[in-house]
């Protein structure tokens, strides 16, 4: 049994962890809030830029399309892009999109494809990295950058775009966690090239109006498309950051809870111990006592 | 006539700009500057990097755009702005900075897409020079 010193230490040490446990729990949930407005304010241009999109490759007069948007007619080379947080202690917020990916990436490996991985993020490059090492081309570094702007997507994108008309690879698509409520983060995997069109909504858009393109509607598909896919990063860097400080809040919270039960633990453990101690004295006193 | 109004957003990535009822807006679209009226007919049209003047009652607001898009109809204007800053805002390092990423993106552009950029950078520069 230890002794009475030690469990005293060891009390107050899990005390100092549950201080610090709360308070990252309420910081993340403030970090959230504000993640949470991001991504809600991003949301209308993301709409919009999809309504958009879908209207213009629907029309008649889109011949030819680009490489981005019909592919370049290979499906051997997929580029992977994994997206997770700078910092740990977020639960199983980085291992479920690691998870998620690596199912994709041994599909891929049973269909015989090549793949190469893009992270965004230290601590999903930090999971990949013993095992596909070799496959890893890139790494975007978001630990300087304390809010997200379009800019640090429309940089991936770019990047991602000029690799892509290398032929340095044929599909891309990206792996990220869909916020859906503090307690509740879905890891998704979302195609960016080709990029996909919403093609059930098309119908009812011809219907409503006749545009005049100016200029013609290849052209804006060009301006467009890196656009577009920059939209898509953004957004889902914006639902990662809203879904990191929730899995974050949740995990700090358990922990939160747990030191509190370790305490009343240690603390009844405590106690007896002290009783045991002061009855062992008794115990001596009175038969000495008694012997006399 | 002049007095109609219609539904006006400016919306960029991060949020939405502005959202409001206004009675004309003008833009610089790629193939000439436009002012839009309420019941405009339906048109859609990228937009070169240059001022917009949104007119709401006699008092104009203007911001300057990047790069955007512009969807017009009879009752309701969206601009699609890559990045919007007020005219008091600006300033020729921002300009530069959008420059020297539009001449990065043209290294490894497609034919068409250098098309593109390449009328997208000389209208920046033009920009530029005039500031």
């Amino acid at each position: 049994m230890p002794n009475l010193k030690d469990l005293k230490n060891r009390i107050e040490s899990v005390k100092s962890t549950r201080k610090i446990t709360k308070a990252m729990q309420m910081v993340a949930a403030a970090k959230l809030r504000k993640a949470q407005e991001a991504a809600e304010q991003a949301r209308p241009y993301a709409d919009k830029m999809s309504l958009v999109m879908d209207k213009i490759t629907s029309s008649d007069n889109v011949s030819s399309s680009s490489p981005l948007l019909t592919g370049n007619g290979n499906n051997n080379i997929h580029l992977i892009i994994i997206a997770t947080s700078e910092r740990g202690l977020c639960g199983a917020f980085n291992s479920s999109i690691v998870r998620l990916a690596k199912n994709h990436i041994n599909k891929l490996k049973s269909e015989g494809s090549q793949f190469k991985i893009l992270t965004i993020g230290k601590k999903g490059r930090e999971q990949l990295k013993r095992e596909f090492g070799e496959n890893m081309i890139d790494h975007v570094d978001l630990s300087e950058v304390k809010k997200i702007a379009y800019e640090n997507a429309s940089t991936i994108s770019d990047n991602i775009i000029s690799m892509f008309l290398n032929n340095e690879f044929d599909v891309a698509t990206i792996f990220y966690n869909q916020f859906e409520s503090v307690i509740s983060q879905v890891p998704q995997a979302a195609q960016l090239i080709p990029i996909e069109i919403n093609s059930d909504k098309i119908q009812n858009i011809n219907s409503i109006s006749n545009f005049v393109y100016e200029p013609d509607e290849q052209e804006i598909i060009e301006d467009l498309l890196p656009k577009a896919i920059a939209t898509k990063i953004f957004t889902a860097l914006l639902e990662n950051g809203a879904s990191e400080q929730g899995a974050r809040m949740s995990a700090m919270d358990n922990a939160t809870r747990n030191a509190g039960d370790m305490i009343d633990k240690l603390t009844i453990q405590f106690n007896r111990s002290r009783q045991a101690a002061i009855t062992n004295e008794l115990i001596e006193i009175i038969s000495g006592a008694e012997a006399l | 006539m002049s007095n109609a109004l219609f539904n006006f957003e400016l919306v960029t990535p991060e949020k939405v700009l502005m959202s409001d009822s206004v009675s004309s807006v003008s833009v610089s679209g790629v193939e000439g500057d436009m002012t839009v009226l309420a019941n405009h007919a339906p048109i859609a049209t990228s937009l070169r990097p240059g001022y917009i003047d949104i007119n709401t009652n006699g008092k104009t607001e203007r911001f300057f755009l990047t790069s955007g898009f512009i969807q017009i109809t009879p009752d309701e204007v969206v601009v699609l702005a890559e990045s919007a800053s007020l005219e008091a805002d600006l300033n020729s390092e921002m300009i530069d900075n959008v420059i020297e990423k539009t001449k990065s993106l043209m290294e490894n552009a497609s034919d068409l897409q250098k098309c593109v950029l390449a009328k997208k950078l000389n209208d920046l520069t033009n920009f530029r020079n005039q500031l």
